[in-house]
This record gives C-alpha cells, structure tokens and sequence, in this order.
C-alpha cells in the first residue's frame, strides 16, 4: 500500500497542521507516513500545499509528484495545485470556497461545503480543516481509523480545543461513512 | 528502555538530539529554513535552565558561541546560506582557537538571498573551504530525520574530540520534512567530553603544547588556567609570535589533527557494491537512489557520503571499485563530482555529473533516465 495526498488550500488554513494529523495517525495506525509542506514567505495568505505519503513499506523520496487524493479549500489553491494531475483518482474539495471545478476523465470529484458545515455545526469556520480531514479518515477506513486521529489531536490541541476538534473529525468522519465513500 | 516511535520534524531531531548529546548554550538569528531547531531549542534549553540567546545577527552569533564553547558550554548555532556566509570569520576563528563548536548550516537556494524556502545542496564547498586560510573541517551530512538525531550527537562528540568546529550541513528538505522514527529517547549514547589539562610542578601549562593525537589540552576559560585565546598564530603557551618556524607547525598541525583521521571519519552508507553503476550522493539527494533501489534496480549501487569532509580518497576507490560507471548526483553544480573525479583519477572509473540546480528534488525518473540515456 502506498498513498499520496496532497492538503492544497491558502496559509493559515491549518492544512500544514491537518496533514501533520493524518501523518500521526498512520504512525498509530502502524503505517509509514512522511509529510512535507511547500509554502511561499507569507505567514498567512498565498497559496500552500501540504502532502502526506502513506506506506506499509519505508518512504523515500519525500516529496509528491502526482498525488492520489487531492483536498482543494481555496479557488487558487484548486487553480494553482488541482492541474496536471497525472495520477489523481480523487480530489475532495470545499465547495464554500472553490466554486469553479470540473470533472476530469481520471477523477471522482466529492464537493462538500465543509467551511458552512464547520461554521453551522460548529460556530468556527476553522474547524474546516479536522472536518475535511476525518472525511478523508472515513473514506480510507480502515487504511486510517477515526480512533488513532482522535489520539494523534492530543499532540496539537488541548482541553476545551481538543475537544472541538474531536467533535470536527467525528462529524467529517461520518458523513463519509453515511455516503458509502471509499477509495 | 523502549523505542518511541513517533513521527518527527528533521529540526526536532536535531535540536532533541543537540540536547541529548548535552548542549548548554545556542545562540543564533533567525533565518528560513533553519528556525524551527532555534525555535525547539528556545524551549528545550529553558526548561533545561540552560542558555538560548537570539543575538542580533549571525557574526555575533557564532562568536557568541565560540565564547561559550571557550568557557566550557556545549555550544551551537543553527542558520542558512546567507547566515553561513556572515558566520565564516567566526568558523575561522574557532579553527585557529581550538573551540569545540557545531554549526548546523540548512541549505536553501542560493547565491544571495536565494530560495529561502526550497532544498539545495550549493553550500558544500563553503562549508569546506568558506573561511580564509588552510584549515581542516569536519562535514557531516544526514539523510534522514532519524540520522538527523544521531548525527546531530556525533557533530557534538567530534567536536569535542577534535577541538574543531563540526558542520552538521543539511537541507531543507531533510529539516522541514516530517517522519515516522523509531528512537530511544532515554537510551545511554557515548558522549565525549574535551580533554582537562593537568599542571605538575615539572609541566608548564602550554595549551597549544605537542600532544600524541595532535589535538590541544586548554583549559575551561574560568577555571583558573589563565589561557590566552587569540585568532593570530600562536606559540604553544598560546601567545602571539609572527615567527615563521612558529606559524608552521601550527597550521601543519591544525589540519592534521582532523586528516590523518580521514579513513575513520569518512563515513559511508553502502548498497549493492557490486553494482557497475554506482550513484556517489549525500543527503536529501540519496533518498531518490535509495527510492529507485527499492523498485527493484538492484543493478545499480549507492554510495552514500554520511561523511563530506574529510573525505578520504581511498574508502571512495574502494567503495566504487567494481564500477564502471560512478555518478555523482547533487543539487549543485558538481561540488562533490570534482572531489569524486580528484579521488578517482587514478582509476579508470567514468565519473558523470547529474545535477539540478533550483530548488525541486531530483526526481526518480529524472535519475533512472540519466542512468538509462547519459547525460542529456
């Protein structure tokens, strides 16, 4: 087994973060993982990546060259990262915020509104990234389980914060389980 | 004691590693892609109740750290290119003083300001050869985040060996990248420690005297050896003297004391030796090897500098002996493919150049072309 995914959205996001998680819980989850982010001198704005590579062998060569799973959450971002995928079978994207994407021959395109989920459901739009993120847990259950994310957020978030991230990760986690989503 | 398997930040090893192997005092200036080790280290130090100084640059910085190493701390600084290049006074100075520093230089693009957020491997020969005058220098080079920890120990072991600065040269991608390791955070390591002086009534103190490992005894500035420290070529009891006969020796022995140790320091991670294709690379760059080895080409070998200098001649020979092709792959414009071609003139072996310069890995594919058609 060997996965990449890239997290393609705006600086400070928390996508850099949301991919740390991911990486974390393969680690849990008794897989490999390296992670590595691409980021422009801004501390916040600009268009960013952040890409996980999952492996049941060592990893290598560190960087993503064609991802499999590509999450979009900004319309630049989707302009920027989302072409030229030679790879990709599937790109998740916010649809509160990129508004203009297509189908392409090689991919399934899943549109969800996680910012207006995070910001119903949740009261902060923020809380965007740990949704998108336990939607992608559910959708590669049971490669990732939703047990080991909740346990990898203890190492970036506490207390009252953990807690919401948690209820975040569970929400976006379910709603990939409800819609019978698999890669 | 049991592994902690963990995924980490090639920073954090280094700065986790820096405090195992017994740092007491960092100073340092910010500067991408190195700030993450200044960043875990202004934590680790303080709650250690130990020293981290942000200094106002990066020439005060490493003589900073020169004066901490001089009074007996455990001292290092951590910076990137242009930081590196503002630092070479002071390396210089640390050479001819005998301090015991670590420098762990981040590459990003350069020249100048460069890509101050991408990979390079451009800063080879300065960290060879970036301060003025014949000197010896220790180069080492880790591949991974879990050899990042440890080498970060053995910059800090040499140095203290050696009297020498030690460069622990890295790049961004192996420091910002992020890993599954498997550590013994708690495990006992060797940790050498710098040689004390002994005064008898038939010894004088002489610092810079004639020692069997040609490395000096001086003592701890504030331990009452009363050592004179000075950057100008000096006499064994550490004094000025601009007599040539003096001036000699010296700089003859500075850099003994590291070459005649080459065989021992060079060190080298090796794979399918029997390979007629051998790939010669360092750091971030032996991952793509490593990555086209483990699809299966087991006609082709790595040979794997964990060490960049000194480099010894002979262990290259050896380690590249049943080759018929070396390529030295690097992301620079060939600063390791000319030491290689000087260590190899003397045998037949074919030495090809693959480079990339810009930022961007050289990717597997780009490799297996080169090795499959030659140079483009």
């Amino acid at each position: 087994m060997k996965l990449e995914i890239r997290f393609s959205g705006s600086g400070g996001q928390g996508l850099i973060t949301a991919a740390r998680v991911i990486a974390k819980c393969a680690v849990l989850d008794k897989n490999n993982a390296l992670q590595s982010q691409t980021y422009g001198s801004e501390a916040r704005g600009g268009a960013t990546k952040s890409e996980v590579i999952l492996s049941s062998e060592k990893i290598y060569f560190p960087e993503v060259l064609s991802p499999d799973i590509v999450l979009v959450t900004t319309q630049e971002a989707y302009q920027k990262y989302g072409i030229n995928l030679v790879k990709t079978r599937l790109v998740i994207i916010d649809s509160f915020s990129v508004k203009d994407f297509s189908e392409k021959e090689n991919w399934k395109v899943i549109a969800l509104p996680f910012t207006g989920l995070a910001d119903k459901e949740f009261h902060h739009k923020i809380l965007m990234n740990m949704m998108i993120s336990g939607f992608l847990v559910g959708i590669l259950h049971p490669i990732l389980t939703i047990e080991s994310f909740k346990i990898a957020l203890q190492d970036f978030f506490s207390d009252e914060k953990l807690e919401k991230n948690r209820l975040a990760s569970q929400y976006g986690f379910e709603q990939a389980i409800q819609k019978n989503l698999h890669f | 004691m049991s592994k902690t398997v963990d995924i980490l930040q090639g920073a954090e090893a280094c700065a986790k590693g820096a405090m195992k192997a017994g740092l007491s005092y960092f100073a340092g200036y910010p500067i991408t892609p190195s700030t993450e080790i200044a960043e875990m280290l202004s934590i680790l130090l303080t709650k250690d109740k130990k020293i981290f100084m942000q200094m106002e640059d990066e020439i005060a910085s490493i003589v900073s750290i020169i004066g901490a190493s001089l009074a007996g701390a455990k001292s290092m600084t951590a910076t990137s290119g242009p930081g590196f290049s503002l630092m070479q006074e002071g390396i210089g100075y640390a050479c001819m003083t005998e301090a015991p520093i670590v420098i762990c230089d981040v590459m990003r693009g350069g020249p100048s300001t460069g890509d101050p957020t991408k990979g390079s491997q451009g800063d080879v020969m300065q960290a060879r050869w970036g301060t003025h005058g014949d000197h010896a220098m220790i180069v080492i080079c880790p591949d991974s985040v879990e050899e990042m920890y440890y080498d970060t120990i053995k910059a800090f072991n040499l140095a203290e060996k050696y009297r020498n600065p030690v460069i622990l040269l890295t790049d961004e991608t192996i420091t910002h990248m992020r890993e599954k390791v498997e550590i013994d955070f708690n495990e006992k390591v060797e940790l050498i420690e710098r040689k004390k002086p002994v005064i008898t009534a038939d010894k004088p103190y002489l610092p810079y005297g004639t020692f069997d490992d040609d490395v000096s005894i001086i003592g701890n500035l504030g331990d009452g050896f009363g050592t004179s420290i000075t950057g100008m070529t000096h006499r064994e009891d550490g004094f000025q003297s601009p007599i040539p006969k003096i001036g000699e020796p010296l700089i003859k022995r500075l850099s003994r004391k590291i070459e005649k140790h080459s065989d021992e320091l060079f060190e080298l991670e090796i794979i399918n030796p029997n390979a007629k294709t051998i790939i010669v690379t360092y750091g971030a760059t032996s991952r793509t090897a490593k990555t086209i080895i483990a699809e299966g080409h087991d006609e082709i070998g790595l040979v794997r500098l964990k060490t960049l200098f000194p480099l010894s001649d002979n262990k290259l020979i050896q380690a590249t002996k049943n080759a018929e092709r070396v390529i030295v792959a690097e992301m620079n414009l060939g600063q390791i493919f000319m030491e290689t071609k000087k260590a190899l003139a003397c045998t037949s072996t074919q030495v090809e150049l693959l480079s990339k310069v810009g930022g961007a890995l050289i990717t597997p594919n780009e490799m297996l072309a080169f090795i499959q058609e030659g140079q483009s």
